[in-house]
């Protein structure tokens, strides 16, 4: 992912001095990224994973200096190192055990092992994106540049989900059950909340943001999944669930920096991502915009695709659930995988407003009219990517033997291309996509047997003008009076009547984010007070601080000799 | 591979893509019966079909090459999910495998290539019905008549023909779930078409006593059949223990 990203930024950066410190940052984050992955031991990993977050944040500020930018970029380092806490206190925890001198199960005692997980989960689930930790998220990417979005949501989110799995799988060994659980529902939470928000976004890349939050949330429930079977004793099939965590983790990497790169392409092709003023991509810029259209159905999870294969393997490993584990994580897998089947309906309809309002129809801007391709370099990356998710969407299985075996126990696994598990059922992807494609090919051939006859599209007779053409709004219209209950939208509709004719009628409707407005800010009022009763201690006069630090020595020498601490 | 195995393959086949356009056509049939009113000739399905394969496909001015794959992409998905539906416990393995899970992957791309062709043309009728398809969907992965306004000719012949298969796939699962489980695959391949009519006779009847739904009002009665559905895991789980 990092190198078609990086080939994608060569010629995306503008040639002036800022470009220049852009590039050399985005070089400086993919190497932090590498240096999480091999931390050896704790100070290399926490060092890397602060780096992690501050660097992108760095590019962010040297592209935008506006007010807007500059406040969500507050957020997402403010969101990020105050629930952070939670990575450094489980590493801590873990390198006292000894966990980083090499790999295997570690003996921790029970209460610590269930800090060490909570505390992970809040820490490297931040870091991924969970809900209802995930506010950064849709505020930093879209105004990262297109390639460091891609590399955020590439592999940056893909970092906190290998340290969830490397702690709560290989670390810890087994856990309770209602840890597993516990996972198991904040990952069919993220997919959902993430998939149901993404459809009502009109900014193209706050669109995908979301759309990583409820990918995560998938990936979290193959995890989930592992860990409830695994303290079931089915160790097969615990395997084969973290083959379809780490499955969906590569593919969600493949598509998703392959989404946020086009989008990169279209905001330079065209000045601007609202969805609902684009249109008629595919044919300005065919490369790029069929690359996009792969990536679309990838994500949307439609065969033959990777996006399809691993979330059929997820579904696979939650259907095993309900029947090996007890009531408890039975039912909590069943919920799961009724989640999930809804995540994929919504992302499908999702996806399909997204093809059709960037894509397809007619140009809905004077400048999205005159669009032109992206250079070599820009597009070789994306169709690089496309070619990728199509490759995997074939040939999954070879890689679920290697994946299955990353398990810390031993499972017997033979290599084959298409996806198969315990129980007899088969995913035989290069089957269906020989098929399809024949079926397919047949078909347009009988079609065009007879030559195709030109038409202007036919609307009843109404004539189709850009005023009267549909809108993101619209067309989710029906879901979003389904979920009414529970979205709470908002609208307004003002008319005003001069002389008594109607003049004009204004209707303005969005779907407001009710995490920000029902859980961050009582937590913000709440720091906001604090922080004005901590002002207090600050006096400014030497005395009172030699005074703190006299205090602190003598409590830390109590606490030393009544046997606390040391 | 044995007879029974290599008929069953057969019924499968030619069934699916022959005898499905008369399952909706006994439906209109029957619920016209029960009306009072005469209504169409069962085979008026195929008629349709025959008069819209004459005519030529429309290219719409402005669309892309998505809404000219659209439709004959909706059915090649369709004929690969008529493949992956067994009509017998000894049907055989036609290269796609069984997997119900991927038959929802399949009935979705057929959703989203017709979804996307209706962008394509921009005709906002369409798109509203797009919109409602994909929206029940979302609570159900359930058949759903959709015809495009403005595709015509062949093009509209796959896609009439998908949503007819649409009925056979979906009847044939319910066949499946419902009906007395046969003893050797002979007697379930015998047993098909009695279980498809009553089927038929019970869709027909039922689209008779409910009036139409409100289109909003729908995803509620699917709410309550996925509750019954997870009650159902949550009594086999106690059950098991």
């Amino acid at each position: 992912v990092a190198a078609p990203a990086t080939v994608f930024a060569a010629r995306y950066l503008a040639p002036d001095a800022r470009g220049r410190i852009t590039a050399a940052l985005t070089g400086v984050f993919v190497l932090v990224l590498a240096l999480v992955l091999c931390a050896r031991d704790p100070l290399t990993f926490l060092a890397g994973w602060e780096l992690m977050t501050l660097v992108p944040a760095a590019i962010i500020l040297v592209g935008r200096h506006d007010r807007a930018a500059r406040n969500a970029v507050y957020a997402y380092i403010a969101i990020t190192h105050f629930l952070g806490v939670g990575t450094w206190i489980a590493v801590l925890l873990l390198a006292d055990a000894g966990a980083f001198g090499g790999t295997g199960e570690l003996e921790i005692a029970p209460t610590t092992q269930i800090v060490i997980a909570c505390t992970a989960l809040v820490g490297m689930g931040t870091k991924a994106g969970l809900v209802p930790l995930h506010a950064w998220l849709p505020r930093a990417h879209p105004i990262a540049p297109g390639h460091v979005s891609a590399l955020m949501s590439g592999v940056m989110i893909k970092v906190g989900i290998y340290g969830l799995i490397r702690v709560l799988v290989e670390w810890l060994g087994e856990t309770p059950d209602w840890i597993g659980v516990v996972v198991l529902a904040a990952g069919a939470v993220s997919a959902v909340v993430g998939v149901v928000y993404a459809i009502f976004q009109h900014e193209l890349k706050r669109l995908l943001a979301f759309h990583s939050i409820e990918n995560v949330g998938i990936i979290v429930l193959g995890l989930g999944a592992c860990l409830v079977l695994r303290g079931q004793g089915e160790e097969q099939w615990a395997a084969l669930a973290l083959a379809a965590a780490l499955l969906h983790t590569l593919n969600h990497a493949l598509f998703k920096s392959l989404l946020f790169l086009g989008a990169g392409a279209f905001e330079r092709a065209t000045g601007s991502l609202e969805i609902d003023r684009l249109g008629g991509l595919l044919g300005r810029m065919p490369w790029t915009g069929g690359a996009f259209l792969v990536g679309a159905l990838a994500i949307a999870g439609l065969p033959p695709l990777n996006g399809f294969a691993s979330e059929w393997l997820t579904l696979q490993v939650l259907l095993a659930v309900p029947a090996n584990a007890g009531v408890g994580g039975g039912l909590a897998g069943a919920v799961g995988l009724g989640a999930l089947a809804a995540t994929a309906a919504l992302a499908v309809l999702c996806f399909v407003k997204v093809v059709g309002l960037v894509l397809l129809g007619r140009p809905r801007r004077d400048r999205v009219a005159t669009a032109v391709e992206t250079p070599l370099p820009m597009r070789g990356a994306v169709v690089f990517l496309a070619l990728a998710c199509i490759a995997l969407g074939i040939l999954p299985g070879l890689l679920l033997g290697p994946l299955a075996g990353l398990a810390p126990w031993p499972v017997d696994d033979a290599p084959a291309a298409a996806l198969e598990v315990p129980w007899g059922d088969a995913l035989p992807t290069p089957g269906i996509f020989l098929f399809l494609v024949l079926g397919t090919v047949l078909l347009v051939a009988a079609r065009s047997r007879r030559r195709t006859a030109p038409a202007p599209t036919w609307a009843c007779g109404q004539l189709l003008e850009p005023e009267l053409g549909w809108t993101s709004a619209g067309f989710t219209k029906p879901l979003r009076l389904v979920l009414e209950g529970a979205l709470r939208p908002q609208r307004e509709i003002t008319t005003s009547v001069r002389s008594g004719v109607l003049q004009e009628v204004r209707y303005e409707g969005h779907v407001p984010h009710l995490f920000d407005s029902a859980v961050y800010r009582p937590v913000t009022r709440l720091g906001l007070v604090a922080a004005r009763h901590a002002r207090r201690l600050q006096s400014g006069s030497l005395t009172a601080y030699v005074a703190y630090l006299v205090a602190l020595v003598v409590i830390l020498l109590a606490a030393v000799r009544t046997g606390l601490v040391g | 591979v044995s007879a029974v195995s290599a008929s069953a393959a057969a019924v499968q086949i030619l069934g699916g893509i022959l005898l499905a356009p008369l399952l909706p056509g006994l439906v209109q049939q029957w619920k016209a019966r029960l009306q009072g009113r005469r209504g169409p000739s069962a085979l008026q399905p195929y008629r349709e079909l025959r008069r819209l394969w004459a005519k030529s496909a429309i290219d719409v001015e402005g669309a892309t090459l998505v809404y000219r794959l659209a439709p004959s992409l909706a059915a090649g998905a369709i004929v690969v999910a008529v493949a992956l539906v067994p009509v017998a416990s000894s049907a055989p393995d036609l290269g796609v495998g069984h997997s119900m899970l991927a038959l929802g992957g399949l009935l979705a791309l057929a959703r989203f290539a017709v979804g996307a062709a209706a962008w394509d043309t921009e005709n906002g009728f369409a798109l509203m019905g797009a919109s409602r398809d994909l929206t029940l969907a979302v609570f159900v992965e359930a058949a759903l008549v959709l015809s495009l306004a403005v595709a015509g000719g062949r093009d509209l012949a796959f896609l009439h023909w998908s949503a007819a298969a649409r009925h056979w796939i979906v009847l044939v699962l319910a066949a499946q779930v419902f009906a007395p489980h046969a003893e050797t695959p002979w007697l379930q391949l015998a047993l098909l078409p009695v279980v498809l009519v009553v089927l038929v006779a019970a869709l027909a009847l039922a689209e008779t006593l409910v009036a139409k739904m409100r289109m909003l009002l729908a995803p509620r009665l699917l709410a309550v059949g996925a509750a019954a559905g997870l009650l159902g895991v949550l009594t086999r789980l106690v059950e098991l223990t």
